[in-house]
């Protein structure tokens, strides 16, 4: 009996004009997102070898240079600034990758924009959300699953047929669920075929390798399970209301509220009731202790001729511990701060499917923090090399050896996670989108089995 | 008559639940939004005053003359527009370094907070743009192949009433139901403001807050007739809403981003780190020829015993590299301009582009706004240029004075004060500038809302009433 529920279901929705729809709509934007994400990928990492080669030659430059003295010259002059290598799987969620920025200095904090910098950048890149495979998926998919479903119980009631239905020996439950399954794989399907279609496109033309076709895979399976909780939602509406223009203004408002502000709120209450102090204030208290040391130590010189070493040293020594409980003040109170946003955020199924994506892609919050630590990584390791270079050169005949080595000069990387370990962090997200598809499936149930059908 | 299709078209839509929904929704969001903005702007203003006092001190401080060449720094007042727009300038205020010669230092702002990017944030314009699009479409995809579904459309066309004035009548019902609810949340928005005594209007502000309102109002008028138009050109109501999830999707969420992207990939520009290369192996070239030309003379870095030519020519050879550098820099920033345009004039076939673009320059947050801060800085930078050289010379005029009396120098110096410095004054955009920037995009939605009624128009006409 559940399969001839399932089949009828199936052949209706593919009958109808909604799916003929949304079957071209979702070809065209996942391929489109595809494409277009791909390729713009394809320029920055051409872009960043090209960089990269230029570099090496460079370095290369420097080691045929024979005069020791002028090769010392060279190498002051010259700065290694540590590039970024884009993230293949940004092809899929874009995430952070492009607010992070590109250039590491070897030293010192990121340094400023130029004015060219900041009045040559391409503002519309700004005001638009990234169109990638995630954001299609986050964002049509989610309205086009509510809209495939939103009548699949008050558009019968509506037309009689669900009368009609239950006139037959047939338990609701069957109904719901031969209902829900026929419904689901009529929407699932062409997306099914849509994400083939773009895996084809990425597999063929080369853009993801090994590791970032398993990714895709991965985010394929997500993305089903979140379509998969706005599908039920929508069933759920269904079964709430008796006339389909209802359930449908329910769904959109629902919609709207979980896709467009939910999670865009969740930082500002974040902000609210777990305040960060600015990095600006930071900045300045930390400059006001460095005034209050440099006071301190202006005035023990004035005091004495040579001044007091010991004295020195205290000041110096509570000035840098002072500066260093601020910085862990503001450390620690960012840390609570995000993880409420991203708390916050989860009530909405469509932040959990956002979060566990962009970690899928290695694109998520978590880049930020790898970010950080493969600078501070990269800056001391070449401090270490600079080091190295300045004790090679003193004493030593520049002659006598080659202490100028092309691989000594260090590299930046960020560390990139192991699929599995990606999934591992994931799966908090995986689960509570599993949690919103059996809650709303249940309390769909329970509202069927109450529902009115005359 | 109108008036009475009006009044019923507007009872009608009062009474629905999709009122009730809008009207909820545009309280909530708004206010909402405008408690947050209006707490971040209150930040801003606090950081910006204390900032100011902290550099303008940091300048009154100093009391060597090599400390003023290091630089000042300069805030940006906060816009009271950001009260709304979140626009395109990276934070509210800013501190910019600034040096003589055209030097400039932008922090580089990035979210210390990860999560934040990864949702766009909730202003005045993603509300009116994306939410309240969606709304107007919601408001009018049955007016009339819903009518026609219940049968009252060929009621109402058995009277005396000719085909223009009903649908005249519907706009005009509908739309009022719309921007009631709107217009009401946009005042409740706007009280808060008043809530928070660092938010003041000047006239400039005044007047761009009834700008963005127009601007708003017809961006809304073109979607609703975009909804109206499909609502005249089917029978089913399901139907209709059908093609207009579509368009929606298709104008607002993905033409916008996936056009601008894909110009991107026609019109390309070098990368930002290239071009510094690039900047960087110029330099490098003329240090190497500049090296070649002493080697070539027999002079080195250690001995001092430079010839005038020599001096001349490898000065000549510096001017030149440095030109080199800022023709390429040029030539990079008109690509960028070349490529903004483009992608600006493709986007511009989703009505959310334009209104996006004119309340970001009405609200003088746009990218115009952004080249007149740093033309302003870099004007500024001239004025401070000359202020140290200025001085400089007095300076060197007092020790010369003051050795010529045979004092020791050393410390003197110390009796210079700079309290005089020149100071930076920025204003935002005047209305008027404000106006001229935007009259293209205006026409651009009021191209869209005619052609959507019109067309609405001709296919009601036509329109099998059955």
């Amino acid at each position: 009996m559940l399969s001839h529920i399932i089949k009828k279901e199936i052949i209706n929705n593919i009958l109808s004009f909604r799916f003929a729809i949304s079957y071209v709509l979702l070809f065209a934007l996942v391929l489109l997102a595809v494409f277009l994400m791909s390729n713009e990928y394809g320029t920055r990492q051409r872009e960043y070898a090209s960089i990269n080669k230029k570099e090496r030659a460079r370095i290369d430059q420097l080691q045929r240079i024979e005069d020791p003295r002028a090769l010392f010259r060279a190498i002051s002059a010259v700065s290694f600034n540590g590039l970024r290598q884009p993230r293949s799987a940004s092809i899929l969620a874009r995430g952070l990758d492009g607010e992070i920025p590109i250039e590491v200095p070897a030293y010192g904090a990121i340094r400023g924009l130029s004015s060219a910098e900041r009045v040559g950048r391409n503002a519309l890149r700004e005001v638009f959300q990234a169109p990638d495979f995630v954001y299609v998926v986050n964002v049509v998919m989610s309205l086009l699953a509510l809209f495939f479903v939103f009548d699949t119980i008050c558009g019968e009631k509506e037309q009689g047929t669900l009368k009609l239905l239950l006139a037959h020996s047939l338990p609701r439950d069957t109904v719901l669920l031969g209902k829900w399954v026929g419904g689901y794989i009529s929407v699932a399907m062409p997306f099914s075929m849509a994400a083939l279609a773009g895996f084809t496109y990425v597999y063929a033309s080369g853009a993801l390798n090994a590791d970032g076709l398993w990714r895709f895979v991965l985010i394929y399976w997500l993305s089903l399970v979140y379509i998969s909780a706005f599908f039920t939602l929508g069933l759920m509406i269904s079964t709430l209301a008796h006339r389909t223009s209802t359930a449908l203004l329910i769904a959109l408002l629902v919609w709207i509220c979980w896709i467009l502000v939910v999670p865009n709120i969740a930082p500002v209450v974040a902000r609210l009731v777990a305040p960060v102090p600015s990095r600006q204030v930071i900045e300045s208290e930390k400059a006001a202790i460095d005034r209050e040391a440099q006071l301190l130590l202006s005035g023990i010189q004035k005091r004495k001729v040579y001044g007091d070493e010991k004295e020195v040293e205290r000041i110096r020594r509570d000035a840098a511990g002072k500066m260093r409980k601020l910085e862990q003040f503001y450390v620690e109170r960012l840390q609570v701060q995000i993880e409420l946003t991203q708390n916050l955020a989860r009530l909405s199924p469509s932040a959990s499917f956002l979060f566990a994506a962009t970690r899928l892609a290695g694109t998520g919050p978590v880049l930020a923090g790898y970010f950080d630590q493969g600078m501070a990584r990269y800056q001391h390791e070449y401090g270490r090399f600079r080091r190295e270079l300045y004790h090679a050169t003193i004493g030593n005949k520049p002659q006598d050896g080659d202490w100028l080595r092309a691989e000594d000069v260090p590299r930046f990387f960020i560390t990139l996670e192991k699929v599995a370990d990606s999934l591992d962090a994931a799966l908090f997200d995986v689960l509570l989108l599993l949690v919103f598809n059996a809650l709303f499936f249940m309390l769909a149930y329970a509202f069927f089995l109450r529902y009115d059908v005359t | 008559m109108l008036f009475h299709l009006v009044r019923k078209e507007l009872l009608d839509q009062l009474l629905s639940l999709r009122f009730a929904i809008a009207c909820v929704l545009c309280l909530v969001a708004l206010m909402l939004s405008a408690v947050v903005q209006a707490r971040d702007y209150r930040e801003a203003v606090s950081t910006f005053n204390m900032n100011t006092v902290v550099h303008r001190d940091a300048v009154l401080q100093k009391d060597d003359i090599a400390e003023l060449q290091r630089g000042i720094e300069i805030d940006r007042p906060p816009n009271a527009m950001n009260m709304l727009v979140r626009g395109l300038a990276p934070q509210l205020t800013e501190s910019v370094e600034v040096r003589g010669g055209g030097q400039l230092k932008f922090v580089r702002a990035y979210e210390r907070n990860p999560v934040i990017p990864l949702f766009p944030s909730v202003d005045f314009v993603f509300i009116v743009g994306v939410i309240m699009s969606l709304l107007a479409l919601a408001f009018s995809y049955d007016a009339v192949s819903g009518e026609q579904e219940s049968g009252v459309l060929k009621l109402l066309m058995s009277y005396a009433l000719p085909r223009d004035t009903v649908i005249l009548g519907k706009w005009i019902g509908g739309y009022v139901a719309l921007v009631t609810p709107f217009l009401l949340a946009f005042v409740a928005a706007l009280t808060i403001g008043a809530f928070f005594p660092e938010v003041e209007y000047g006239l400039n502000e005044m007047l761009a807050i009834l700008g963005l309102l127009a601007l708003a109002l017809l961006y809304l008028a073109a979607i609703y007739s975009l909804g109206l138009l499909v609502s005249t050109l089917t029978q089913l109501a399901s139907t209709s809403i059908a093609v207009l999830l579509l368009l929606w999707v298709a104008l607002i969420l993905a033409v916008p981003n996936m056009v601008i992207y894909a110009t991107g990939q026609v019109v390309r520009v070098p990368s930002r780190e290239s071009v510094d290369r690039e900047g960087g192996q110029l330099r490098e070239e003329g240090r190497l020829k500049a090296e070649a030309i002493q080697k070539a003379e027999g002079a080195s870095w250690d001995n001092e015993e430079w010839s005038e030519e020599l001096r001349a020519e490898i000065a000549a050879l510096n001017r030149e590299v440095e030109v080199a550098v800022r023709k390429r820099e040029e030539s990079y920033l008109a690509q960028v301009r070349n490529q903004s345009s483009w992608s600006g004039i493709a986007a511009r076939l989703s009505p959310l582009t334009s209104f996006n673009m004119a309340a970001y320059d009405i609200a003088a947050d746009g990218m115009e706004q952004e080249r007149r801060f740093v033309a302003a800085l870099q004007g500024y930078s001239q004025v401070w240029g000359a202020y140290v050289e200025g001085r400089e010379t007095a300076w060197r005029d007092l020790v010369e004075h003051r050795r010529d009396q045979g004092e020791q120098d050393g410390r003197f110096q110390r009796a210079l004060k700079y309290g005089d410095y020149p100071r930076f004054k920025f204003e935002y955009m005047s209305f008027a500038d404000r106006l001229e920037l935007i009259w293209l995009d205006v026409l651009l939605l009021l191209m869209w809302a005619a052609l959507f009624f019109m067309a609405s128009y001709i296919s009601f006409l036509r329109y099998n009433i059955h």
